[in-house]
């Protein structure tokens, strides 16, 4: 079920009353009701792939126990190798079977050895990267001691299964979803009102930000040989909002949904594009999905510890295994390959965490040397992004090379200008907003302004509603 | 909870109001919506214009209302564009969906050209879902209705810019100088500067743009023109028409669908229909593109085409 559905526009209202109305008093048929809700959410898309998650939640429910049960290293070592793997190879099979065997073909291809090896027609279950990172974020984080395993069968399930970020995040650490399960939940009216202001303005980014970008570089991208460079420009920074829009609105909106029910997910965007510098970009970019990284695959690593070349080597392998995860394609692994390089520096200098705050805080505008700092990053993620939605490599390395002709100083036609202010107005409404958790944040306003801008987006969302309705970017992660 | 409950009701109310205020503006200003909504508000028809944008920009309506038929058979323009309503299954249907049954005496005017019969060269088998229209599932005869003001089933399933009402609204508010202005009686009115460097520039591209279309006359296409005449036969008199265009575009039709006219008059000849090719006058009227006729000329044309039809004394007896 996609959020931007008229499905989920029945679903949820349902949900909501037989949440905080029907089923209010006992807290094991509550957790039992949201986990029954999000196997309905997951199921609507594709029944079949239920099993998977229930097969992955009954492995780390298990192994986990088993883990906390035992004294023995060796032992729990192993426990651990099973969820890893059992984890990584639904993963592994149904996400890159086919990368991995087509990359090994074309690779002795090269040597003139022909191989048979044959793809699969493999379906990807929607949030499988998604899913299996939470459920071994638990098993890891029990391994470590970092948390108690759960015995509640159903609070478990319900954690790994929660519809409003099961499908794309934002990927929840146990150490904060799963105790929120065992706790009484009571409405709180400003956590309701909030989330209800958080899911529409995640609908704007999702239905006019990124759809209407979309329209655009599709077109763009499908033609790129045929297309000036500043027409090519203007693709490369549609498509940045696009999957800005797309990915943060999801998030938005998933938030927003959890928070109707009383519980609380952590943040996933914090206005990455007015980031000064790569690595305060990835502070903000994806934060559950970076974190998670940081946390499970860099430190074990070494982080920054340990000589130059064991810094450059982490923060390279998180750069590549990051690119690797969204998906089975040379482009994101160039991408991510692409953003480690833009980090090393920074790191090698020492000056990856010299800027944390919020940019040009306390002030209306910035000044010229964070404008100048954070437009040739948004400049380099420009670049990167390029990479991210080319079909291949050397289509990005061709639309590039276009982009940077003689013609990026041509006038693009006026087809291409039109959503220029509507983007415009996004960046600014983003601006204003930029110490917030999100732009409709405006409590303080007064009344009339405050209700009179959510009506306006509320009527923009349902006048460019979409009986079939475009599905989220990150889906395909 | 009452509150959060209280303020969700109030926010879906106003909303609804704000919906309803749209709805309101688009019944009463249809001609806001796009270049064909319009046609699908207005009652059925008694006397019909048929074909694509040539004829929907280049045939009155009100010329033929005003001098050859009456309150009891007034016409209505029903032609759209080359992509909508090229002939074929989707466009019989929409004639059928738009024609008012109670008519047996309506003067049907079907504008014909090579563009609007033809199908790609690799439709060998001249398969109907092949057609443009059939495939991407266009509006034009998938209607549950086309004469219902608002039309909802438009306005959900093809109407992708909604935005656009506040645009033309506000163009029709300034007066517009390039307004496009689709009537009530279905007569798409374009306001173009003549600027004879641009039309000619336009001209030359269009034109060259058809030059490169690979396609065929459809035996399929000329078919469902037949069912077409067919089916208007039964309500009134049928005439076909072939409308000048531009030089350009008439050496290339020319040039690359040689016996097109000659098999339209058989057509014609096979229901007994009269036949008025006025191809040969293109060049002598003032397009704003290729295809198209310039407002002004579109009236002369009308005319031309009135006085035919009455003076072959086949429809009516004139006012």
């Amino acid at each position: 079920m996609l959020f931007n559905s008229i499905e989920f526009v029945i679903f949820l209202p349902i949900v909501f009353v037989l949440y905080w109305f029907v089923i209010n008093r006992n807290l094991k048929m509550q957790n039992f009701f949201v986990l029954v809700a999000s196997y309905v959410f997951y199921g609507w898309w594709d029944w079949r792939f239920l099993s998977l998650i229930v097969f992955s939640s009954i492995i780390d429910f298990t192994v986990a126990l088993q883990i906390n049960g035992s004294n023995d290293k060796v032992k729990r070592k192993i426990l651990l190798f099973v969820s890893i793997i059992v984890n990584i190879g639904l993963l592994g099979f149904f996400k890159y079977y086919n990368f991995f065997v087509d990359s090994f073909v074309e690779a002795f291809a090269q040597f003139g050895i022909q191989m048979n090896a044959r793809s699969l027609n493999v379906i990807l279950p929607v949030g499988i990267s998604f899913y299996t990172f939470q459920t071994l974020s638990y098993t890891i984080d029990v391994y470590r001691k970092n948390l108690e395993p759960t015995r509640d069968v159903i609070a478990f399930f319900t954690f790994v299964a929660f519809f409003p970020q099961l499908v794309a995040g934002p990927i929840e650490r146990a150490v904060n979803l799963l105790p929120q399960f065992y706790t009484k939940r009571t409405f709180d009216l400003e956590k309701a009102r909030d989330g209800v202001k958080q899911i529409l303005w995640g609908l704007f980014k999702k239905i006019i930000i990124a759809d209407n970008c979309a329209f655009l570089v599709d077109d763009i991208f499908g033609s790129y040989a045929d297309q000036p460079g500043s027409v090519l420009l203007l693709g490369a920074l549609f498509f940045a909002f696009q999957i800005y829009g797309d990915f943060s609105g999801y998030s938005d909106i998933a938030i927003g949904t959890a928070r109707l029910f009383g519980f609380s997910l952590m943040r996933n965007f914090a206005f990455p594009y007015f980031s000064r510098d790569i690595a305060e970009f990835w502070r903000r970019w994806h934060i559950s999905l970076s974190t998670w990284f940081r946390d499970y695959v860099y430190i074990p690593l070494g982080g920054s510890r340990g000589t130059k070349f064991q810094q450059i080597r982490n923060t390279l392998i998180i750069f590549v295994v990051s690119g690797f995860w969204h998906g089975a394609n040379w482009t994101f692994i160039v991408w991510g390959l692409l953003n480690g390089l833009y980090f090393l520096p920074l790191m090698l200098g020492k000056m990856n965490r010299r800027n944390m705050g919020v940019t040009a805080e306390g002030r209306l505008l910035p000044s010229f040397r964070e404008t100048f700092q954070m437009g040739i990053t948004f400049f380099l993620t420009l670049i990167a992004w390029i990479f991210f939605r080319a079909e291949n490599v050397s289509q990005a390395f061709s639309y590039i090379g276009e982009m940077f002709s003689a013609s990026i100083v041509s006038v693009p036609g006026m087809d291409y200008l039109k959503i220029l202010p509507l983007v415009l107005i996004f960046i600014i409404i983003e601006w204003i907003s930029r110490d917030k958790q999100h732009a409709l944040e405006i409590s303080h306003w007064p009344l009339v302004y405050r209700w009179s801008t959510y009506l306006i987006l509320g009527f923009v969302v349902l006048l460019s509603f979409d009986k079939s309705p475009h599905a989220f970017i990150y889906f395909q992660f | 909870m009452k509150t959060f409950i209280k303020k969700i009701f109030i926010y879906v109310g106003l909303l609804s109001v704000l919906v309803l205020l749209f709805v309101l503006l688009i019944a009463a200003r249809p001609e806001l919506v796009d270049n064909f909504y319009r046609r699908f508000t207005t009652p059925r028809g008694k006397s019909l214009v048929l074909g694509t944008s040539r004829s929907a920009q280049g045939i009155k309506p009100a010329v033929f209302n005003e001098r050859l038929t009456t309150q009891n058979n007034a016409m209505i323009n029903h032609s759209f564009a080359i992509g909508p309503s090229s002939f074929g299954p989707n466009y019989l249907r929409e004639v059928k969906h738009k024609i008012d049954q109670e008519t047996e005496n309506g003067l049907f005017i079907i504008s014909v050209d090579p563009w609007s019969l033809a199908t790609d060269i690799d439709n060998i088998e001249d398969d109907t879902a092949k057609f443009f229209e059939v495939r991407q599932k266009l509006f034009v005869g998938n209607l549950s209705s086309s004469s219902t003001n608002p039309n909802f089933g438009y306005l959900k399933n093809y109407w992708s810019n909604r935005f656009s009402l506040f645009g033309n609204l506000f163009k029709h508010w300034i007066n517009y100088k390039n307004l496009i202005i689709l009537h009530e009686d279905g007569w798409l009115e374009v306001n173009v500067e003549l600027n004879m460097p641009v039309i000619n520039q336009r001209i030359k591209q269009s034109t060259e743009e058809y030059a490169q279309k690979k396609m065929m006359i459809s035996n399929t296409r000329l078919k469902y023109l037949s069912k077409i005449i067919e089916f208007l036969q039964e309500k009134g008199t049928v005439v076909l028409v072939r409308m000048p265009v531009s030089v350009p575009m008439y050496e290339l039709e020319q040039n690359r669908f040689t016996d097109f006219s000659e098999r339209i008059a058989a057509i014609a000849n096979s229901h007994e229909i009269l036949f008025y090719d006025f191809i040969d006058m293109s060049g002598r009227f003032q397009t704003v593109d290729t295809h198209h006729l310039y407002k002004k000329d579109a009236e002369v044309f009308s005319n031309i085409l009135c006085d035919s039809i009455s003076n072959a004394g086949i429809f009516g007896q004139g006012k």
